[in-house]
């Protein structure tokens, strides 16, 4: 079976051979159908976020269960499933307050190699799932039956993208019907944040970008108003459409210290600013707590939409099937793996919301 | 009358005569009886926090209102009040009728109505307040009527110091039973949120200062267990061990202090909050890595004088003292007339003090 590798940063994948470890009681090996490409492997790829090398990335997976664990029960082979990498023990403390997201034991890496190159040299699988392969060996909780007629390279997209910008809206914050919704960067988490705050019934619902096009994009996934961060009264153009006092949420999708602090201006009196975008690890957000404190604003994050995988894929599943969610709308292209560079530099230019990677 | 007048940062206050003028529309000149020396006022007073100088310093306050301007329906001459910085609200707003009228659009700054004998203005110092006269004048939203035996003492601590602790523990963070509690800061507002926390039922509730002797009086307060974050090499791993390794539910940060701010969410657990309710001088930032509010989704925040609903909280907080529940006695240090006002302010500078309290005749 075939993988891409990242072997130095900021340079070219290579695709090459690689072995798969035996299938543990509780692991699951997936024949991958589609990978989505995300923002986060071009900051891995590019040494922006931590870990070591050489690993494989993509973590936006779907595909065919091809075999399973003595232990495991949810999954059958030939069952197609979503691929994630929120790992879960199920005993924790956040698994058995109902944030499995939150799992103590998520990044804990695998007791053996996940992957390792033909002559046999470990493989990191980022996210412990390595997506940019043929196929895959993960823990049981990683997976998601899906029904059969939901196709693939779609079903894909709702392992990370989606459901980092749809829950970041539904679960993290819990956005409520009426309340004004900001949304900073209208690429592939920020229009999944918006389609989350249209839904919900949010309103306003403001798209913050600076690119028009993805404006006019924000516009299709249901954002009421578009406001472009280069103008220089972006901050207050958003205390204009939310009654002069700044938004109630403000969801920050873009990986960009510079648009937190442009998001804690957006926000009203007791608003909330939720990143949910990664900024490069080497970004520091300086604040003045003063700002925090008479406004009573709140900064928080949200990791992954704060997702609940056995609970919100299937929901998920069910808006695109009755046409609530767009998905269709989220590819841009698709590439075989060969091609996977230029699906990444495609991503790198911002031409794509989605590109996937169909095996 | 007298006041005790800021004439320059970081100077001694000078005791000297004031004028004042009568109250205009919505406002009420208070004869003041007690008001405590808050940290604010001296973050004030060294310039740390800006504000006008000349000005009268003195947030805490409670007295009796002696006049009231047009239009005032909500106290009479003669009755005991305390006077804060929060804003009852104008009862109009979007703030005020969804139930937050502490964030009240229409509070507006307070204008100047003291001035020295020679005509210059006088602005309040840490808050509209001007406690620290004889008499001063406030907008009737400042004010909450207190019982006529209630010791006025007790009560201009309550306008500030009590609200905001008690507050941010009730009204903000809205603290549940069995939750975990790490208050940064054991003084006056610190204390506050230690026994608001034990009130609802919070466990463990820790208390992290620098002084052994203000980490006692937290286990007075109700503080299960302490950190001494001088002494112990690495008080968030020391915090993460009395909450399983996890880290606190609720931090509050009671200093005035960016890297006590820090701390805080790193003693927070995933999903934790920290509220920030210690005002942290403007120049004073935090830093923070880019996934160190994302990975574990920990909430920071901030609260302005306990998100207070005067006329809900303060009634509130008398029977929770009169009951017993709330300690109000054990917060007062001293008790200093207006003309000792620098000695009762070196004395909580040097963290000797809880409250001192300037009494009036």
């Amino acid at each position: 079976m075939k993988a891409a590798i990242c072997y130095e940063f900021d340079t070219p994948l290579k695709i090459e051979e690689v072995e798969l470890a035996p299938t543990g009681a509780h692991q699951v090996r997936v024949r991958i159908e589609a990978t989505a490409i995300c923002h986060s492997d071009i900051h891995d790829i590019k040494g922006e976020l931590p870990g070591p090398r050489p690993f494989v990335g993509g973590h936006e997976s779907a595909g065919y269960v091809a075999e399973t664990g003595d232990a495991v029960t949810s999954v059958r082979p030939g069952d197609p499933v979503v691929v994630s990498l929120l790992k879960s023990c199920g005993q924790c403390y956040y698994c058995l307050t109902g944030m499995p997201h939150l799992c103590e034991k998520m990044m804990a890496p695998p007791a053996v190699p996940l992957m390792r190159t033909k002559a046999g040299q470990p493989l990191v699988a980022k996210g412990n799932i390595g997506g940019f392969a043929e196929a895959v060996l993960v823990d049981e909780s990683q997976v998601v039956k899906l029904p059969p007629e939901m196709p693939l390279d779609r079903a894909c997209l709702l392992a990370c993208g989606v459901s980092t910008g749809f829950g970041g809206v539904v679960n993290r914050a819990k956005v409520r019907a009426l309340q004004s919704v900001v949304v900073i960067g209208a690429g592939g988490v920020g229009v999944n944040a918006i389609q989350g705050a249209a839904y919900s019934g949010a309103d306003p619902v403001i798209a913050v970008d600076v690119l028009e096009k993805k404006l006019e994009t924000a516009k299709a996934f249901g954002a009421s108003h578009a406001v472009n961060a280069k103008s220089n009264d972006a901050a207050e153009q958003v205390r204009r459409l939310t009654s002069g006092r700044g938004a109630d949420w403000v969801f920050v999708t873009v990986g960009s210290v510079a648009a937190i602090k442009q998001g804690l201006a957006m926000a009203g009196k007791r608003g909330s600013v939720v990143i949910i975008g990664l900024p490069p690890v080497k970004d520091t957000l300086t604040i003045a707590p003063l700002e925090l404190i008479a406004s009573e604003r709140t900064l928080t994050g949200g990791f992954m939409g704060s997702t609940n995988l056995r609970v919100d894929i299937p929901r998920l599943v069910g808006l695109y099937r009755a046409g609530r969610l767009k998905l269709d709308e989220l590819i841009t292209e698709r590439f075989p793996l060969a091609k996977i560079n230029d699906a990444i530099a495609s991503m790198q230019r911002g031409d794509a919301l989605r590109n996937v990677i169909v095996f | 009358m007298k006041a005790a007048v800021c004439h320059e940062f970081g100077k001694p206050l000078s005791v000297e005569e004031v004028l004042l003028e009568p109250p205009r529309e919505g406002e009420v000149k208070v004869r003041v009886k007690a008001t405590a020396i808050c940290h604010s006022d001296i973050h004030c007073i060294r310039g740390e926090l800006g504000g006008p100088v000349p000005g009268i310093p003195g947030h805490e306050t409670a007295g009796y209102v002696e006049e009231t301007g047009p239009g005032v329906t909500s106290v009479r001459p003669g009755d005991p009040v305390l006077v804060t910085t929060v804003t009852s609200g104008c009862g109009q707003c979007y703030y005020c009728t969804i139930g937050l009228p502490h964030l009240c659009e229409r509070h507006k700054p307070r204008p100047f109505h003291h001035r020295t004998v020679s005509g210059q203005p006088l602005g309040s110092m840490a808050g509209p307040v001007a406690g620290l006269a004889e008499y001063t004048v406030v907008s009737d939203r400042q004010l909450a009527v207190i019982p006529a035996d209630f010791p006025m003492d007790r009560a201009s601590l309550i306008s500030c110091g009590v609200l905001t602790g008690y507050g941010a523990v009730f009204n903000r963070a809205k603290v549940q039973p069995l939750s975990s509690v790490v208050v940064v800061g054991t003084g006056g507002v610190g204390l506050n949120a230690i026994q608001a926390a034990a009130l609802a039922g919070a466990r463990p509730v820790i208390a992290v200062d620098i002084l052994d002797s203000k980490l006692e009086m937290a286990r007075a307060f109700g503080a299960t267990q302490f950190v001494n974050s001088k002494k112990e090499a690495d008080p968030i791993k020391a915090v993460r061990q009395m909450t399983a390794g996890r880290g606190a539910d609720f931090v509050f940060i009671t200093v005035g202090s960016a890297a006590a701010v820090k701390q805080g969410v790193f003693m927070s657990a995933p999903r934790g909050m920290t509220v920030i309710i210690g005002l942290v001088p403007m120049k004073d930032q935090v830093c923070f890595g880019s996934f160190d509010l994302i990975g574990g989704e920990r909430v920071l925040t901030g609260c302005g004088g306990g998100s207070a609903r005067l006329s809900l909280d303060v009634p509130r907080i008398i029977e929770l003292y009169r009951a017993g529940k709330l300690m109000l006695d054990e917060l007062i240090t001293g008790h200093y007339p207006l003309q000792d006002v620098n000695a009762a302010i070196e004395s909580t500078e040097k963290g000797q003090a809880l409250r001192n309290i300037i009494m009036f005749d």
